[in-house]
């Protein structure tokens, strides 16, 4: 029982991909719209995966609170605001003015600063880095990223001396040769796996919807 | 107590003397053979030097007469004094009246033992019962059945226990070996030199009683020892045993019956014959002599059995290693040495629960012992011997307590605070006081005049997508970047759509486009529209690519009542069926991930429509693949605030990117000192450690 049961679980996964696939190769009416209607039924699991990831987010926090953990205040603050936005939503929509008063009084300005601290906290990392581990990685990471800093800002002395012309040219050489290399690299790595990844839940091999 | 009464071999208990079974535990007192005082009074095992004078002049004499008479000697294999006691075997029918043997004639005139008659020479009567008596064990072996193995468990215990290197006597002869009566001895019988006159007073053989189970004679309290258990080496001869008192033994101590040792088995009856199983049990010479006899043999000036013995001037043996090594443990015990009865543990388990002083299984059993074979010595490879070394280590590591940390020295962060502080100063002040001014980029990035020439060429007739994708936390960076193409695309009067994949995307949205809107006066639902969010991540992403009017249906921030058809039926959207009906497809992303996704799952559907790439400076090098490429999926990018800058520049209008710039600028310089102060600083702690380090060396 089991084994037909795996048997056809795979038959339906292999299905449905090959007739998604099919439809980027062959332009017919039929699977064009068989392909849309599957995919249309993934975006409707995604979204039930969002509500159950809320669920386990109130059932977390809320287990954290009637049990008095440490830090049980957080969570009743997110509780609180979580059932706040919720409840504004769902009767008010999400394009409410209280929503985007909200949005644009606390979630932005906040999230904005802990960005603006990421500069202050790679400054001082590079500051303790090229102070205290005196390497050659060390020393080649930290000229790279001063290089790529001097080619990107403003020089208060002006921008055409030879010195500032010599810097862009080794910024851009190292951003568009070394980097984009390295970006091509693992893009092309990426779209392997994924290929190979797709290949084997077609063929079986791989059943990630289980056994 | 007294001597009459019995004490139960199995549970101490005094019973009558006429008892048969103990009273409380029914154990039986009397044995089913019961053996005879005399029987133990049969001649010992002559021994050199400890037999008595007596009976080697007996049998010198008996020799010397047999020599001058002509007798037969006596029999190979047979004891001289069994074949000298034969012929008083008959004696319980005796001689006719009148008549009186041979031999005993010849005791009185020589005053010696009994002698052996010739063959020849028995008289008739003796003839008879000697006739008599042979058919009786011949008719007996037959009818007697096999012995079992069981039978006889209790004498092969004593036997075992008691003797255990003496063997026992012929069984063909044994029945022949009768012991002289213990009835009152015939007056012309002379007493042996060596035994004087039996006291009126003296207490009765002890030998009645027999020897205690456990082979040992219980330490004295003032009594005396039982004299028939007295081993040979003492001297003591069968009239003693009768009841005669050793003159050594006399001065030993009181000759009250009191406090005898008391034994608690083999109760004899009077009239019973010994067996001859019993007789053998009861040989003295297995019986172990405590302390308290030796030192009352050493009164009588007695030398010990041992004494002088020969085997003492002779070297301990040496074993060899291989035998050492198989010896027994030391934790074994051969011989298991039996308690006082009292200090016996009383038996919990079993048929005989309850009962004290009974036989343990645990010496045969339960005792430890080496193996009988020896074991292969373990060979250890030197591999095995470090990974057992390091097994070793590793537990003693683990039994090792850690010492608790010492408190950490609480330092002040001052380069955190000064790092931080002059970030803070470089960034506001240019925004508060307007100073320092930097200059603006003179150098066009590579890929601005594309993105420049591509926006002049878009059909005004046609709305133009944005995809709002990237976080609040993007979007001091990505609003200064996107505002110079909202501002190009605004002046030309082109109509805006905007959708998003986040949640935070449409609010975002809507605020960029109106604070850059108003000045070219954008109205909602009449210049641009917001679409509102796209569940479902890059499924999503396809699904609205193929069809965007079945996919999206919400929209936020509508003026009117949002209905399905409606949003779609606004002047924005108008003529706006599939995804390629869009004028261009501007993605604003601050994520690798989800760039790749709007490249890859809708640039197929995009048709003749241009795909523009708004990025943050930190993803341009994943982006760039995209664009510089023979067949490019990405026909602009614009990434980073100097791009934006130049674009301003290009447009001939001041924008966010351009207020931003001064506080870019110099927070850029900031941190470029800061790196370049941490290297002076760790160059110079290095030559000083160096310079440190050479001067003591």
């Amino acid at each position: 029982m089991r084994l037909r049961l795996s048997l056809l679980w795979a038959a339906v996964a292999s299905a449905v991909g090959l007739l998604v696939l099919a439809g980027f190769f062959i332009q017919t009416p039929i699977l064009i719209a068989l392909g849309g209607s599957l995919v249309g039924l993934a975006v409707l699991l995604a979204g039930v995966a969002l509500l159950l990831g809320l669920y386990n987010l109130l059932s977390v926090h809320l287990r954290k609170i009637s049990l008095q953990e440490r830090g049980w205040p957080y969570s009743a603050l997110l509780v609180l605001s979580l059932l706040g936005t919720l409840v504004l939503g769902v009767f008010f929509g999400p394009d409410n003015p209280v929503a985007l008063v909200l949005f644009n009084s606390f979630q932005l300005p906040a999230e904005a600063s802990l960005m603006a601290l990421l500069a202050v906290t790679l400054t001082l990392a590079g500051f303790r880095l090229i102070s205290r581990r005196r390497d050659l990685l060390s020393f080649v990471f930290v000229g790279v990223a001063l290089l790529v800093l001097l080619g990107t800002g403003p020089w208060p002395s002006g921008e055409t001396s030879d010195t500032y012309l010599l810097i862009i040219d080794v910024r851009n050489w190292l951003a568009q040769v070394w980097a984009a290399g390295g970006a091509r690299g693992i893009l092309l790595g990426v779209a392997l796996g994924a290929a190979a990844t797709g290949l084997r839940v077609l063929l079986a091999a791989d059943r990630p919807y289980g056994e | 107590m007294t001597m009459a009464d019995v004490r139960c071999p199995m549970c101490s208990t005094i019973n009558p003397a006429d008892a048969t079974a103990c009273s409380v535990c029914g154990a039986r007192l009397k044995p089913m053979i019961a053996g005879e005082a005399e029987s133990l009074a049969g001649p010992p095992e002559p021994q050199e030097g400890e037999a008595g004078d007596w009976l080697a002049r007996i049998r010198s004499e008996v020799e010397r007469k047999a020599e001058t008479s002509g007798e037969a000697p006596p029999r190979p294999g047979e004891p001289e004094w069994l074949n000298r006691l034969r012929p008083a075997s008959g004696e319980e029918e005796g001689p006719p009246e009148g008549e009186l043997p041979e031999w005993l004639s010849e005791e009185e005139g020589s005053a010696a033992g009994p002698s052996e008659a010739a063959p020849g020479e028995v008289p008739d009567w003796l003839a008879r019962i000697r006739e008599r008596q042979k058919t009786e064990l011949e008719a007996a072996a037959e009818e007697a059945p096999p012995p079992s193995a069981d039978d006889d468990w209790l004498g092969r215990l004593r036997r075992e226990e008691f003797l255990p290197t003496e063997p026992e006597a012929p069984l063909g002869e044994e029945p022949e070996r009768e012991a002289p009566p213990l009835g009152p001895r015939p007056p012309s019988r002379p007493l042996p030199p060596s035994s004087p006159p039996a006291p009126a007073a003296a207490p009765p053989p002890i030998s009645a009683t027999g020897p205690p189970p456990s082979g040992r004679i219980p330490p004295p309290s003032g009594e005396k020892p039982a004299v028939s258990q007295a081993p040979p080496f003492m001297g003591i001869s069968k009239d003693l045993l009768e009841g005669a008192m050793p003159k050594w033994l006399e001065g030993a101590g009181p000759s009250s019956d009191e406090g005898l040792p008391h034994m608690p088995a083999l109760v004899a009856e009077e009239g019973l014959a010994v067996t001859p199983e019993s007789a053998s049990d009861l040989q003295m010479g297995s019986i172990d002599i405590p302390n308290w006899l030796g030192d009352l043999r050493k009164d009588a000036g007695v030398a010990p059995p041992d004494a002088g013995a020969p085997g003492d001037s002779l070297a301990r043996a040496t074993l060899p290693a291989w035998l050492e090594a198989m010896r027994p443990m030391d934790t074994f015990r051969p011989v298991v040495e039996i308690q006082a009865e009292d200090a016996q543990e009383v038996e919990s388990a079993g048929p005989l629960a309850g009962l004290r002083g009974v036989l343990l299984a645990e010496p045969v059993v339960a005792m430890p012992r080496q193996p009988s074979y020896s074991g292969a010595r373990l060979e250890v490879t030197e591999r095995q011997f470090a990974l057992a070394d390091l097994i070793h280590r590793m537990v003693e590591q683990e039994a090792s307590e850690v010492g608790p940390k010492p408190p950490a020295r609480r330092r002040l962060p001052f380069s955190r605070w000064a790092i931080a502080g002059a970030l803070f100063l470089a960034v506001a002040l240019p925004a508060l006081l307007g100073a320092p001014s930097l200059s603006v980029p003179t150098l066009v990035p590579p890929g601005l005049p594309a993105l420049i020439t591509l926006v002049d060429s878009l059909p005004g007739d046609r709305p133009v997508l944005l995809v709002f994708d990237y976080e609040p936390a993007y979007a001091g960076e990505l609003d200064a970047v996107a505002g110079p193409l909202l501002e190009d695309l605004m002046q030309r009067d082109i109509r805006l759509a905007t959708v998003s994949t986040r949640p935070s995307g449409p609010p975002l949205a809507e605020r960029l486009i109106r604070r850059i809107g108003d000045a070219h006066g954008y109205l909602n639902g009449q210049d641009y529209v917001h679409l509102g969010y796209l569940p479902g991540g890059p499924a999503a992403v396809q699904l609205f690519a193929r069809d965007p009017r079945e996919s999206l249906a919400g929209g936020f921030l509508l003026a009117q009542e949002p209905t399905r058809r409606g949003m779609w039926s606004t002047p924005v959207l108008a003529g706006v069926q599939q995804f390629s009906d869009f004028g261009a497809v501007v993605i604003i992303a601050a994520g690798t991930e989800i760039a790749r996704t709007w490249v890859e799952q809708a640039g197929p559907w995009t048709g003749a429509s241009p795909l523009v790439m708004v990025a943050s400076a930190g993803i341009e090098p994943l982006i760039r693949p995209y664009y510089e490429a023979l067949n490019p999926q990405v026909d602009a990018v614009l990434s980073g605030l100097p791009a934006a800058v130049a674009y301003e520049q290009a447009n001939g209008r001041a924008g966010d990117a351009r207020l931003l710039w001064d506080s870019f600028g110099t927070g850029m310089l900031v941190a470029e000192m800061a790196l370049i102060l941490g290297g002076m600083y760790g160059a110079a702690s290095f030559l000083l450690r160096s310079g440190t380090g050479t001067s003591e060396s």
